[in-house]
């Protein structure tokens, strides 16, 4: 077949008159056949492109792979900060706290140096990151404070408040009785609506509700000189502070309140504590392990 | 072409109409250059993908274009010069002989070498030839896709069928 025509016929650009010739080439068969027979190895019999759903989902691939371990990362990071956020507004804003327990006494360094001594089953609280701007303890029990001098130094009870300039003063804060005593400089009591400044050798006590003034001649607790010290206290604050310092539990079918004690007894002997608080009071005593029975 | 100003690839209508339109090509275009050994479909997938990454800097006129050279490099940058094999149809197209044993034993020996006359050619004829006589492409068509003029086409078309004649030379029937 001529080489012109040939080329002409592979493109589609023959004219009716060159087909005709073509047609009739002893070749045409056999080229025709050629075309054909191509048509067997047509693509889409053996591979085609993927749905363009697939191609959606391989677009997006990377992008949540990416996520997938992102996403538990987040999560877990989100959940840490407010883990940590709630635990550091909740539980650790500073707030430092401190307990004794039965018998025991501890001193306790305050911010800026001043000292507290704990007496037995007593608990103090203070907020060490706004000290600098309030120095306030919150007290439930009894405590003797050597404040520092400075600023205004609080005592938050549940019963009152005792406001000082550097002084040393005890605080008793327990059930309805609530006492301050004042050894050095000036503090300022408040109960209720009631406002008392204390000089020292002062000494206020409400027991509910009701005021008294007194003196004391101690510069300090007793029970730092391990012993205990009443003024006219009913019996039953005694014996609770036996309790306390000695860890026992006192039984009686005594009217507690009608009695009153002023004295001292020790923290140092059981025995001896109980016969410096009967003897006075013409009582007897029956010690049975951690168990006192106090009787007429 | 106002029109498309505010109409890119990004937009996922018109990438999915590109996709529907131009995957098709762009596959056999894969399959008829490099054999259907080379995961032709893979290649046109990761070539859209490629699309889609470049989706912003690539307008929808030149995404064709985009599409086949893209394709074609990650297929260069994949094959290792691997032998190309295009594959045919096993059973006999001419199924009203197919009970004479010479004829089919004709048949595959005729399509076997078909096949290596195929694979042969150079990629630029084979992908000529194909697309015009097996996909029934226009020249112009197929010009547009690899970027060349007609005339080359028409050429490609022409050397593709001399070789492929050539080699077949004895199966001509008289």
């Amino acid at each position: 077949m001529d080489e012109k025509l040939l080329h002409k016929w592979l493109n589609d650009d023959l004219s009716p008159a060159e087909r005709k010739a073509v047609e009739q080439d002893p070749d045409f068969g056999f080229y025709q056949a050629i075309l054909q027979d191509a048509a067997g190895f047509k693509a889409d019999q053996f591979s085609a492109p993927y749905s363009f759903e697939s191609l959606e989902e391989a677009v997006a691939a990377p992008k949540t792979t990416k996520l997938r371990y992102l996403q538990p990362m987040l999560r877990i990071a989100a959940v840490l900060v407010i883990a940590l956020g709630v635990y550091f507004t909740l539980f650790n804003d500073g707030i430092t706290t401190v307990e004794t327990a039965m018998t025991e006494q501890r001193t306790v360094i305050l911010p800026d140096a001043s000292e507290v001594i704990l007496n037995a089953a007593s608990s103090l609280s203070f907020d060490g990151d706004s000290w600098d701007k309030a120095r306030q303890v919150n007290l439930d029990g009894e405590a003797y404070f050597k404040v520092a001098k400075g600023q205004k130094f609080d005592v938050m009870s549940s019963q009152g408040k005792v406001t000082v300039l550097g002084t040393q003063f005890k605080v008793i804060d327990r059930g309805s009785f609530f006492e301050v005593v004042c050894y050095e400089g000036r503090v300022a009591v408040t109960y209720g609506d009631a406002l008392q400044p204390l000089n020292p050798g002062d000494a206020i006590r409400f027991l509910d509700g009701e005021a008294r003034l007194y003196n004391v001649n101690n510069t300090a607790p007793s029970w730092l000189a391990e012993k205990s010290d009443f003024d006219a206290v009913p019996l039953a604050m005694v014996l609770r502070e036996l309790e306390r310092q000695y860890n026992i539990t006192v039984k009686t079918q005594l009217a507690l309140n009608e009695r009153q004690f002023s004295g001292t007894f020790t923290h140092k002997d059981l025995e001896q504590a109980l016969n410096q608080i009967t003897a006075p009071l013409q009582l007897t005593y029956n010690i049975n392990g951690k168990e006192v029975t106090i009787g007429e | 072409m106002e029109k498309n100003l505010h109409k890119d690839v990004c937009q996922p209508s018109v990438y999915e109409k590109l996709y529907r339109s131009l995957s098709k090509d762009v596959h056999n275009f894969l399959y008829y250059k490099f054999g259907a050994d080379a995961e032709p479909a893979d290649k046109t997938q990761e070539a859209f993908i490629k699309l889609w990454e470049n989706c912003k800097k690539v307008s929808p006129e030149k995404a064709k274009a985009f599409l086949f050279t893209t394709a074609s490099n990650l297929m260069l940058n994949s094959l290792k010069h691997k032998k190309v094999v295009l594959k045919h149809q096993q059973q006999n197209p001419i199924s009203h002989t197919g009970e004479d044993p010479e004829f089919i034993m004709r048949t595959k020996e005729y399509y076997q070498q078909y096949q290596e006359a195929l694979a042969s050619l150079t990629e630029e004829q084979r992908v000529a030839f194909t697309l015009s006589k097996i996909e029934g492409k226009k020249q112009a068509e197929i010009a547009e896709m690899l970027g060349v003029t007609k005339k080359v086409v028409e050429y490609r078309i022409y050397s593709a069928f001399a070789v492929l004649k050539e080699r077949l030379e004895n199966f001509r029937t008289k």
